[in-house]
């Protein structure tokens, strides 16, 4: 019973303790410059991204290119992602909260490789009008490619991943 | 104007790239996908990195490390001691084949210790494989036998005219005649003593930190063949790849491969 009473009580004062007039103010839209980090592709990721804080979770979407390939190698290997963070601790200038963040890249080896990964985490908001953000993540990585013998193959692994970004609120 | 901006850098940044062709340069994966590399999703040495190695479309073979155990069996594996990487204790030389089939490497994956015979040399007839033939037993401080590990090869299918790495020069008379055998040492001028004395020896392995473009161009001159290795990053790829060797065996197989296939 007790049990259930504090979870209640957690999911009251996280979820319908704002009125209507902060969750008004939430909705904002952030622009970022992001670098992260792919353990498995052991490379550094630099690009943008766009969020938008939803009066209870915030979604993002960014574009990413890897800096190691591009430099070193001159070849673009891009990223897409996308993420959401549910922000359960929910301050004036301070978000935090669980995050579920699905990246997919592509790189030309001869052939296109395919990576996507799967991951789950928390991310961090600091800040009003320019805000610092931090996400880190793990989960399930999968890498795909057609061999010399056209066949489709296939490896599963577990990758690791943090981002970092500033944002500016508009 | 900031998009003008932006699409001139890119411009600048894609005109700045000069193509050179290294399609000549053969790519060998060191010990699969790299040696001792921590992101690598497989370990060094297991079936699965081979496997994977061999598969990836651009990769033209393996280098793997070949150890002998007590029973004349012959097992793929790096380090003197099998506790730094494996659930086991001692050496490969010290220990039986019944014991060495129960390890498996503390990877997240925790593969099984690779026996050189599990290869399906077979499914990959088109590519190379280095065998680099770990010569000396730690556990007893002594060197294991040249002809039994020699037999222990043979015994195997191995593909025909198989590359063999040796570091120690007198190995080099067991095995001269039935493989193709490369020298392996980071001393040039030895190694060019090594090569005019047995004319038969097929090449030379360096580490690509200790040698340059005119010293590979030497190697070429005298009709050998030369392969560069340790090499981890898409800087170190570029950099070998522009001492123009027979080969390259690098820890970063894909920037490797994505290199030599601009």
């Amino acid at each position: 019973m007790r049990t259930i009473i504090l979870v209640f009580t957690f999911i009251y004062f996280n979820s319908f303790s704002q009125n209507l007039e902060t969750k008004a103010k939430k909705s904002l839209n952030l622009l970022s410059l992001t670098t992260s980090y792919s353990y498995l592709n052991y490379e550094l990721f630099h690009g943008i991204s766009y969020t938008h804080h939803f009066p209870l979770f915030s979604a993002s979407f960014g574009l990413q290119t890897a800096v190691k390939t591009l430099y070193s190698a001159q070849k673009f290997f891009p990223e897409t992602n996308c993420s959401f963070v549910f922000r359960l601790i929910d301050k004036n200038t301070f978000q935090f909260g669980p995050s579920i963040q699905y990246n997919m890249c592509n790189q030309k080896v001869k052939v296109w490789h395919l990576y996507n990964d799967l991951l789950l985490g928390y991310s961090l908001f600091y800040g009003k009008r320019i805000q610092f953000f931090h996400t880190a993540g793990i989960g399930p990585f999968w890498e795909t490619f057609k061999s010399d013998k056209n066949e489709r193959y296939s490896i599963r692994s577990t990758n690791f991943n943090l981002k970092i970004g500033l944002s500016y609120a508009f | 104007m900031p998009f003008r901006l932006l699409y001139f850098l890119v411009l600048l940044l894609l005109s700045c790239s000069k193509k050179e062709d290294f399609s000549e340069v053969q790519v060998i994966g060191h010990a699969g996908m790299g040696l001792e590399m921590p992101n690598s999703i497989f370990h060094d040495n297991s079936m699965e990195a081979i496997e994977l190695a061999l598969t990836i479309p651009g990769s033209n073979g393996v280098e793997i490390d070949v150890q002998m155990d007590l029973n004349g069996r012959l097992w793929l594996f790096h380090d003197e001691l099998l506790n730094e990487e494996t659930n086991g204790i001692n050496c490969i030389p010290s220990n039986t084949s019944e014991y060495l089939k129960t390890l498996r490497y503390s990877s997240l994956k925790q593969e099984k210790l690779a026996e050189l015979c599990q290869i399906p040399f077979h499914n990959f007839e088109d590519k190379s494989f280095f065998l680099d033939l770990k010569t000396w037993n730690k556990c007893a401080e002594s060197s294991v036998s040249a002809e039994d590990f020699k037999a222990a090869l043979l015994a195997i299918n191995l593909p025909n005219k198989c590359n063999i790495i040796l570091s120690d020069p007198s190995w080099i008379p067991f095995f001269i005649d039935e493989f193709n055998v490369y020298f392996a040492s980071d001393d040039f001028q030895n190694a060019k003593i090594i090569l005019t004395d047995e004319p038969m020896i097929k090449g030379f392995i360096i580490r690509s930190a200790v040698i340059n473009k005119s010293q590979v161009n030497e190697i070429i001159a005298q009709n050998k063949k030369i392969y560069l290795f340790e090499i981890r990053s898409p800087k170190g790829v570029k950099s070998a790849l522009q001492k123009r060797p027979s080969g390259i065996i690098s820890d970063d197989l894909r920037a490797a491969i994505s290199a030599v296939s601009n």
